[in-house]
């Protein structure tokens, strides 16, 4: 790749950089106020003249040393790939410490850089006023304003950003040096630096290196461990440190932090004139905060927000549901008569009713559940609430052996466990991330809610709402308690810092929550669409074939692979062949669960309903269930937890768990439960 | 080590800086280095050559063994602590006490060398130790101007009056930072994130359970655990 053609958006998390990508871009990569949002790093075009441009959007980092996975992501490729232009996202409103990163970015020297100052919106309503050529002329790098969310000023970045890729010569250079006897140390190292090629490959690069190694950078002080000068450099360092130290009074590290940041601290008093009366907006974020997060409504407040999740995905959901039920009713005896009147073959006919329409149909009564799940989690995402469910939530998660930024994953989880199990890479602490990682699949995700509606629907009418209730709350207290076995089992050790930058309360426009949701929701319909259709057509397949058998009877050969499997379901009350190959099924996505039952039982939920009230009774029903939640992560989730823990013997460790502890806990209500019923 | 010289421990300590410092030594530049002359360079080096401690490697360059490498540190480190010692800590002036460093550092045992410096640690382990703990300062004047000191030892609170912790601050108090302290990588964090000395904070609310603290700094707000807040030194006013 023409290394022109990369631009690397970076910055401090939560400054925009996806907002700005997006607008660049024309993509809708996932947008949230709370920091660490981006995980891994996207790809996007974008044409600046007529130059089509690669724009890489990364995940938030501080400063170029990283903590956790996403930050290692975005500093390795700074540093390692060395993207042409990085253009540097900052939120206006907080350039004390946004300009940190820059500082750094320029004194390593290896991209052009271009400044975004983006939030300018929420500058201007602190009162703040950005002396905008001022701060370009004295950094050397052009400097462009925006609002990214309201796409004000992305037109101008677009110009600026071709300007800078075509133009010649890099920019000046840096005006900013440590002080006197720090400089004299940093020239002391380099000079014996600079025999080495690895360690020195120019002589910015050699300042580079002397100054990580006096900050006590692990990385460069193990890349000096494989230099045949080891000796020496390190021997010189001690002494250069020492000598520095004590005519300093006191380490270096903090003293060069605290040349960097003096610095800025001039640019921001020279640039920066704050006028007009204090920082409104924040009070407002402050005011909110201090309801939210108080010290005896906070918990309630969380568990209200929870509950109101909860009620509008099922009621206001739950209102829809019997329309489009009896919209794909109707579609199904209309697509079987149709074929009739044409004189298709009587499977094409089965084929759609009860295949197709059946199937997709049975899952697909439940998007309008789903897209409220969605919303209210956007919502959430959005607000900035995020952040403070983690803050409120920590001491708890804490001492059930998780950390509080597990919060974030768990709310996750409740719409998917994919991007959940993704978000765990903000934890900094590996034990932290796979104790994490390994009880996700217990949140109930919303692949698992057309099941309990439909079985809570058929068999406990009159408490439905409670019922589903309790096995959303037995999934978290699951979670909770596997992960205090696991910690206690594998993973002792001290628990990691919860350093946590906490947004401001922003409103969501309309558009944006919705917009999120939406996309969301379409990712449920384009299942649907793929692995639901595709399964569903085979087990269509399967309960026709062999010919002439019966539809769906236990003569076919998906009724003899249930027949099979039915026995280790027995001791759970459910031991029938269409409930064992549905929980097979369901491996390949949950949903597919109530795919299979509706291709099996027929058309629509209506009878699907009907048909379940008839083989389960509510014991059995409950049995079920608790098996659906628990009895194993689905593919896709099986493969993220693959990708993310790297290891093979903890996605076994995930599946064989969880196989055993579905099957076990529904064993134990069924068995339990009939000894009272 | 005790077997060791005054100048061979010299040359020792003096083929380490040069080699760190140019990267190689050599008889002549040791020579200049010491003020001797080159013939004694030459014997002298032979005596550390049968110790194992110095390589020869061809004529001209010398070089540490592993254990020459680890004495002369020693010995470097040893006259390091009493020029801090003396300069520091006593406040004799900078030529002066590198004179008596080089001397002193040769006749003092091996026990009252260790005792001086788990002393120098001592003092130099205050918090924020760019400032002379109170007690020190008031000897420094009473050395200097023979004033004497304002409050009993024992009661002369270190630093400044008023330094606490983080955690130790109140909702609603504020602080200036002082020190930050701890374990590497946290300590990278928070001062990456701009809680270097000199900076204001305040600490906003802490959470329903009694931990995590919220503070602010620098126009943004931070979560933090008590035991984090614990390796922040603050000023209050
Ligand atoms: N008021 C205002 N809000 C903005 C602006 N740009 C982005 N936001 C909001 O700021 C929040 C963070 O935006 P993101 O684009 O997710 O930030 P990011 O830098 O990608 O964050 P990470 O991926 O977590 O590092 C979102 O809630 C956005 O809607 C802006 O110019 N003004
Ligand atoms: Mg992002």
């Amino acid at each position: 790749m023409d290394k022109k053609q990369v631009i690397a958006l970076a910055g401090n998390p939560n400054s925009g950089k996806t907002t700005v990508f997006n607008a660049l871009t024309g993509t809708r990569q996932k947008v949230g106020n709370w920091p660490g949002v981006t995980v891994e790093r996207k790809e996007g075009k974008v044409l600046l003249g007529n130059r089509e441009v690669t724009v890489v959007d990364l995940p938030g980092i501080y400063g170029l040393t990283a903590s956790s996975i996403d930050e290692r992501i975005a500093r390795d490729f700074l540093l390692t790939e060395r993207p042409f232009l990085v253009a540097i996202v900052l939120d206006s409103s907080n350039l004390d410490r946004h300009l940190y990163l820059p500082l750094q970015l320029m004194e390593l020297g290896v991209s052009r850089l271009v400044l975004i100052l983006n939030m300018m919106d929420e500058a201007r309503a602190k009162g703040l006023e950005i002396d905008v050529e001022g701060l370009s002329r004295t950094l050397g790098v052009p400097v462009v304003t925006t609002v990214a969310n309201k796409r004000v000023g992305i037109e101008e970045l677009k110009k600026t950003l071709a300007r800078e890729l075509e133009k010649e010569h890099q920019t000046s250079g840096f005006p900013f040096s440590y002080p006197e006897p720090i400089e004299k140390g940093i020239e002391r190292l380099s000079e014996i630096l600079k025999p080495h090629p690895p360690l020195s490959s120019s002589p910015h690069n050699t300042r580079w290196t002397a100054l990580k190694l006096l900050e006590g950078d692990e990385e460069y002080l193990a890349r000096v461990q494989n230099s045949p000068a080891k000796e020496r450099i390190l021997s010189l360092l001690t002494m250069v440190k020492e000598d520095l130290e004590a005519e300093l009074g006191y380490d270096l590290e903090t003293a060069l932090v605290e040349a960097r940041y003096g610095y800025i601290k001039g640019l921001v008093s020279e640039f920066v004139k704050r006028k007009g009366s204090l920082e409104q907006r924040l009070s407002m974020s402050d005011k909110i905060d201090k309801v939210v997060t108080n010290r005896f409504l906070g918990l309630p407040i969380f568990l209200f927000l929870m509950w109101l999740t909860f009620k509008l995905t099922f009621s206001v959901g739950g209102f829809f549901l019997d329309y489009i039920d009896a919209l794909f009713g109707f579609l199904g005896e209309k697509a079987a008569l149709l074929v009739h009147l044409v004189h298709g073959p009587p499977w094409l006919a089965s084929l759609l009713q009860n295949g197709i329409i059946g199937g997709v149909g049975s899952v697909l009564v439940f998007l309008p559940n789903i897209f409220f799940l969605f919303l209210a989690i956007s919502i959430m995402e959005e607000t900035g609430y995020m952040a403070r469910g983690a803050f409120v939530m920590d001491r708890l998660m804490h001492a059930m052996g998780l950390h509080g930024k597990s919060f974030i994953p768990m709310v996750l989880g409740f719409g998917c466990n994919v991007p959940a199990i993704m978000a765990t890479r903000t934890l900094e602490n590996p034990k932290d991330r796979i104790i994490t990682i390994l009880v996700n699949p217990l949140m109930s995700c919303s692949a698992r809610l057309p099941i309990y509606v439909l079985f809570a629907g058929a068999l406990f009418s009159a408490h439905q709402g409670t019922v589903i209730f309790s096995l959303y709350f037995l999934g978290v207290v699951l979670a909770i308690l596997l992960a205090r076995l696991f910690k206690t089992l594998f993973f002792k050790g001290e628990p990691a810092p919860l350093i946590m930058e906490l947004p401001p309360y922003r409103l969501p426009t309309w558009k944006s929550v919705l917009l999120n949701t939406w996309q969301r929701s379409l990712i449920f319909v384009k299942k649907a669409g793929t692995i639901i259709f595709a399964t569903v057509v085979l087990i269509w397949f399967l309960a026709s074939m062999p010919l002439g058998v019966e539809y769906a009877s236990q003569q076919s050969i998906i009724g003899g692979m249930g027949t099979f499997l039915a026995p280790i379901l027995k001791p759970a009350g459910f031991g029938f062949w269409q409930a064992a190959v549905a929980l097979f099924f369901g491996i390949l996505a949950k949903e597919v669960v109530v795919g299979t039952l509706g291709t099996l039982y027929g058309t629509g939920e209506e009878k699907l309903g009907t048909v379940i009230a008839h083989q389960f009774t509510p014991l059995t029903a409950y049995a079920f269930m608790v098996m659906s939640l628990v009895y194993i992560p689905c593919i896709a989730t099986i493969g993220v937890i693959r990708r993310e823990t790297n290891s093979w013997k903890w996605t076994a460790f995930s599946v064989g768990y969880s196989l055993f502890l579905g099957w076990f806990l529904a064993v134990v209500v069924y068995q339990v439960g009939r000894l009272f019923l | 080590m005790d077997a060791l010289s005054h100048s061979a421990q010299d040359y020792l300590e003096a083929i380490l800086v040069l080699s760190l410092e140019r990267g190689q030594a050599r008889v002549k530049e040791v020579a200049e280095f010491l003020g001797v002359k080159k013939p004694s360079v030459v014997a002298a080096v032979k005596g550390l050559m049968s110790k194992g401690l110095v390589k020869h490697e061809h004529y001209g360059y010398l070089e540490l063994t592993p254990r020459g490498l680890a004495m002369a540190r020693d010995i470097y480190h040893r006259h390091q602590t009493i020029y801090r010692f003396l300069h520091r800590i006593l406040g004799v002036e900078a030529t002066t006490a590198e004179r008596d460093a080089c001397q002193i550092e040769h006749y003092i045992s091996s026990k009252t060398l260790a005792r001086l410096v788990k002393f120098v640690e001592f003092v130099e382990s205050f918090p924020d130790s760019e400032e002379d703990p109170k007690w020190l300062h008031y000897f420094k004047r009473y050395a200097e101007r023979g004033e004497p000191p304002p409050c009993a030892l024992d009661k002369c609170p270190r630093g400044g009056e008023k330094v606490k912790s983080l955690s130790e601050l109140k909702v609603g108090e504020t602080g200036v930072i002082k020190r930050v302290k701890g374990e590497e990588v946290l300590k990278k964090r928070l001062l990456t994130m701009g809680a270097i000395p000199g900076t204001q904070v305040r600490v906003e609310k802490v959470a329903p359970l009694g931990d995590p603290m919220e503070i602010s700094l620098k126009g943004f707000h931070l979560s933090l655990r008590r035991e984090e807040a614990q390796n922040i030194e603050v000023e209050v006013e």
